[in-house]
């Protein structure tokens, strides 16, 4: 069978990708979109359209702001083919994907990479135990399924934790407490950076509305300085130490971890594009121009994948990188791209404020105790990692085969920032000299019978 | 020029490459008391060293390196007590299986070839005994050929075991460090790096896939092409083989790891850029290699793949090694090893180190002299 | 405890997990219906080390059972139809830390 080709390959139905897509099949390009979720809208839309049935108020009106893009999308024409899993992207611009247990290889003129944001890894004792889940998670349960836990522990810090926690308030169920990890100090350096936070006082107006409505429901216990989570088959309560030195243990099968989201750049480092080390917010991102355009001249980032920037400015960076693609293809957009360019910059004027207010504190970043698992894949401890560096792995990647960190099925998504953190304490490197993981396809796993596929079927 | 006699020459020895031939190589040097310097512009093991299959093969070997596969094997079977490591070397069987009449007439004919040769550690296995020794087998296999007490080991392991004896027997290494140039100073070589110049009387070539620029900073123009072949590891599964299997007539090989991963290589090429340290991996070949791999254990069908990689290796065109002396004195190369080095390691790090001794080495070399590629001097201006 | 924060309604669906009979609703998440009827051990990662959802976005890989005989399966990233067979996964006994 012959690959298909698109002028314009989509990759992820976020914000940034639907946004995307409408302006690329607007300008008459033949568009693909394909998301490894069954429905539009990403993490952040997550399962919108079937919501907008009931509507379940307490998602929020942001949420719902979504709902006129999803529709949009729906109507604009794109070829649109969700439940698919790119693994790789090769340097001719093939997209490989499997679908349905079938590999299909897609070529493209213009790659647009919308993949969007995880959470930071948040290393505390006892964090693999069931019933610990992160924030996202909890709100994606409530998103996708209209399910929530009660008598729930929140633990961390970041808009995402107060939002979530706050809808679960809103929904009518008990939230046992919220132990926020935020120092005093972190209040100071962020102060200097409101002023520009003030240029979008609707979120800031939203913020302090969940926070208050969360003091006013629910036990916040503030400036905690170390978390460990108890229990032997299911976590059972949660132990906070103050900044006073005093110790709380609350009680509760429901533990949801969060300190912030960070550009997904697993399929970006795989396919081998230019990465930097984001200072101020602590994290990997591509390098790319102010449209989006990456260190390979066929391939746009757009949204969370290229640096942290919400919902609204995912949308107006997915509109941003395809109306430079649609200039390169002989229709200009001049005044668009300008009024994209100042949206974004206008979105993305509240984040040094944040990044810095919400900055994950550096004993949340590393594990406090020894038996914390470090790789949850393979079950690697802070004391596995730690005999590693001694025994002289200098890297992240010979660390690997020192002791099986990042060697998992997760490929790195939930242990490489910890481990990076860890070799840069113990070399005294920077966390850019230090380096990440060195990934390679497939940026999911495949199946042999999946991969084989692309040739025939697989022999009886 | 000042020749070494069989003992310890004043000046450290320059290895250039750590990767498993540069290690074994300062490894037998420093337990003689030669002092070294390795000189390595990436990190120990970085390239094929470190990523390879792993295999510790006799079988299947070219006619003309079966001998020094066999000394190598001789250090394989002591290597834990050799380098202070524990299960450095799993020893089990290796067998290429023929899936079709194809495979079974070049078996037949490979074995009558060895036979001849005076070699005799190939037989054949009848498909009944093949099935009985591996379960999971293919059933439409026909049956294959078979060296007992070959296996594999950890690439990445077994090189940083050399590297770790070597440095404790007082072998110097330096990375990342690149050298630029190899002049002749006198009677001497002067090694020029980006982090200064060092003087000796001897310089091995164990520069890998990077090993024909090396040996033409010394005047030895050796072609050798970088190609990146690819692996992939997949996720464990439940023991189900104690043997590392391969396929007559091609180049893929199966192993399971002791904790139940599969690393599968397939002699399929991604695409190789030595500059830069980059490889690429090839959707179609990778695909077409896994198939080949179903045809062997089909009940492999739902295992996934973590990971796919291609190590950067350096290929002649005959497939043979260069190792030996080169045109100049005190200029010595072992490199080009074509995929298959990993086994040849310690033998070869071995003969490395007699020649930097002026030593008779055990086995002979004549098949990998690097003069077979001599060119006039009119074809090397044309390079 | 789990429980639903809409009025209930839809389909009922009919599952096994490792052999117990649950219900779900036709066009549920899996992972959410196994957390809704009490399930919220999906594994084990070695021995002895339970696990269940983290992420519910696909990128964790915890949350991996075996569906209709097919293993690792990441339950969030699937729906659930009647008569699904799903079993906990445990890993293989072979599996171990450290480098090997």
């Amino acid at each position: 069978m012959a690959n298909q080709h698109f002028q314009i390959v989509i990759i992820g139905a976020g914000p940034a990708g639907m946004a995307a897509a409408l302006t690329t099949t607007k300008a008459g390009l033949e568009t693909i979109v394909i998301d490894d979720q069954k429905d539009s809208g990403g993490q952040v839309y997550r399962n919108l359209q079937a919501n907008q049935e009931t509507s379940p108020a307490y998602l929020g009106q942001s949420y719902y702001d979504g709902a006129k893009l999803a529709q949009s999308f729906a109507d604009c024409g794109a070829v649109y083919r969700p439940d698919c899993t790119v693994w790789q992207i090769t340097d001719m611009h093939e997209v490989a994907l499997v679908s349905r247990g079938k590999a299909e290889l897609i070529t493209a003129d213009y790659i647009i990479i919308a993949t969007g944001a995880i959470e930071r890894p948040m290393p505390v004792k006892g964090w693999t135990l069931p019933g610990v889940m992160s924030v996202g998670g909890a709100q994606t349960m409530l998103k996708q399924a209209a399910l929530g836990a009660d008598n729930a522990v929140f633990v961390g810090s970041g808009p995402l934790l107060y939002l979530t926690a706050w809808q679960y308030i809103k929904a009518g169920l008990a939230v046992r407490a919220v132990i926020d990890i935020t120092s005093a100090q972190q209040w100071r350096s962020a102060i200097p950076f409101a002023p520009l936070a003030l240029l979008q006082p609707d979120m800031l107006a939203m913020g302090r509305k969940w926070l208050g409505d969360i003091r006013r429901n629910t036990e916040v216990i503030n400036h905690v300085s170390a978390v460990e989570i108890i229990g032997q088959s299911q976590a059972q309560a949660v132990s906070c130490t103050l900044s006073s030195g005093d110790k709380i243990d609350i009680d509760s099968n429901h533990i949801f971890l969060h300190q912030g989201v960070v550009p997904n750049v697993n399929l970006t480092m795989a396919t081998a594009l230019a990465h930097q080390w984001d200072y101020q917010a602590h994290c990997w991102r591509p390098v790319i121009d102010v449209t989006g355009k990456s260190s390979d001249e066929q391939i746009y980032i757009a949204g969370d994948g290229g640096g942290i920037g919400g919902a609204k400015a995912a949308a107006i960076a997915g509109r941003l990188a395809a109306s430079a693609i649609v200039a390169r293809c002989g229709m200009p957009r001049f005044l668009a791209q300008l009024y994209y360019k100042l949206r974004h910059l206008h979105y993305l004027s509240i984040r040094p404020f944040l990044d810095r207010l919400y900055f994950p504190p550096a004993h949340f970043r590393l594990a406090q105790t020894d038996e914390t698992i470090i790789c949850r894949c393979e079950a690697v401890s802070k004391a596995d990692v730690n005999s590693a560096l001694a025994s002289g792995a200098s890297g992240p990647n010979q660390l690997k085969a020192f002791c099986r960190a990042g060697m998992g099925r997760c490929q790195g998504r939930s242990c490489g920032l910890i481990v990076q953190e860890m070799i840069a304490s113990h070399t005294g490197q920077s966390m850019a000299e230090t380096g990440y993981y060195r990934l390679r396809p497939p940026v999911k796993p495949i199946t042999l019978a999946e991969l084989a596929s692309l040739e025939g079927p697989w022999p009886d | 020029m000042a020749r070494l006699t069989g003992t310890a020459a004043t000046r450290p020895v320059v290895i250039i490459g750590a990767g498993i031939q540069g290690c074994a190589t300062a490894f037998f040097l420093s337990q003689r008391g030669q002092p070294v310097i390795v000189l390595e512009k990436d990190h120990v093991g970085r390239h094929a060293s470190g990523v390879n299959a792993g295999g510790v093969r006799r079988l299947g070997r070219d006619i003309a390196e079966i001998p020094l596969s066999v000394a190598s094997m001789d250090w394989w079977n002591q290597i834990d007590q050799l380098l202070d490591i524990d299960e450095g070397f799993h020893r089990q069987f290796y067998v290429k299986v023929a899936l079709d009449d194809a495979g079974a007439d070049l078996a037949s004919r490979r074995i009558q070839q060895l036979h001849r040769a005076g070699f005799q550690h190939e037989t054949w296995v009848d498909r009944d005994q093949l099935l009985y020794r591996i379960p999971h087998l293919t059933k439409s296999v026909l049956g294959g050929v078979l060296v007992e007490g070959d296996g594999w080991a950890l690439p990445w392991k077994i090189t940083r075991a050399f590297y770790d004896k070597a440095a404790a027997l007082g072998a110097e290494f330096r990375s990342p460090v690149t050298v630029t140039s190899i002049d002749k100073s006198g009677e001497h070589w002067q090694v020029k790096t980006d982090a200064g110049m060092i003087e000796t009387d001897i310089v091995v070539n164990c520069a890998g896939a990077w090993g024909a620029q090396i040996a033409k900073m010394t005047g030895d123009i050796l072609p050798i092409e970088a190609h990146a072949p690819m692996l992939v590891i997949t996720d464990r599964q439940p023991m189900f083989l104690q043997s590392v299997v391969g396929v007559m007539g091609g180049t893929l090989s199966f192993k399971q790891l002791d904790n139940g991963s599969m690393v599968i290589g397939g002699g399929k090429r991604g695409v190789a850029d030595a500059a830069r340290n980059l490889t690429q991996i090839i959707p179609a070949g990778l695909s077409s290699f896994v198939m080949t791999a179903g045809r062997v254990f089909p009940h492999l069908r739902d295992v996934a793949i973590l990971r796919a990689w291609a190590g950067i290796e350096g290929y002649t065109k005959d497939n043979l090694p260069i190792i030996g002396n080169g045109s100049q004195a005190g200029i010595i190369h072992g490199f080009g090893f074509s995929a298959h080095g990993f086994q040849l390691g310690p033998a070869v790090g071995e003969a490395l180190a007699d020649l930097a001794m002026a030593r008779q080495t055990r086995v002979n070399l004549t098949p990998f002299s690097p003069h077979r590629f001599a060119v006039s001097p009119d074809q090397a201006a044309g390079h | 405890m789990f429980k639903s924060t809409m009025p209930e309604n839809g389909r009922i669906v009919h599952l096994q997990f490792d052999g117990e009979a649950i219900t779900a609703f036709d066009g549920d998440n899996l992972a959410a219906a196994l957390l809704r009827a009490g399930k919220v051990q999906f594994r084990t990662a070695a021995k002895n080390d339970p696990r269940g959802p983290y992420c519910m976005m696909g990128v964790c890989f915890e949350c991996l059972v075996e569906i209709d005989g097919r293993p690792n399966q990441q339950a969030c990233q699937m729906t659930v139809h009647d008569g699904m067979i799903i079993q906990r996964q445990n890993a293989p006994d072979s599996a171990s830390k450290a480098s090997g």
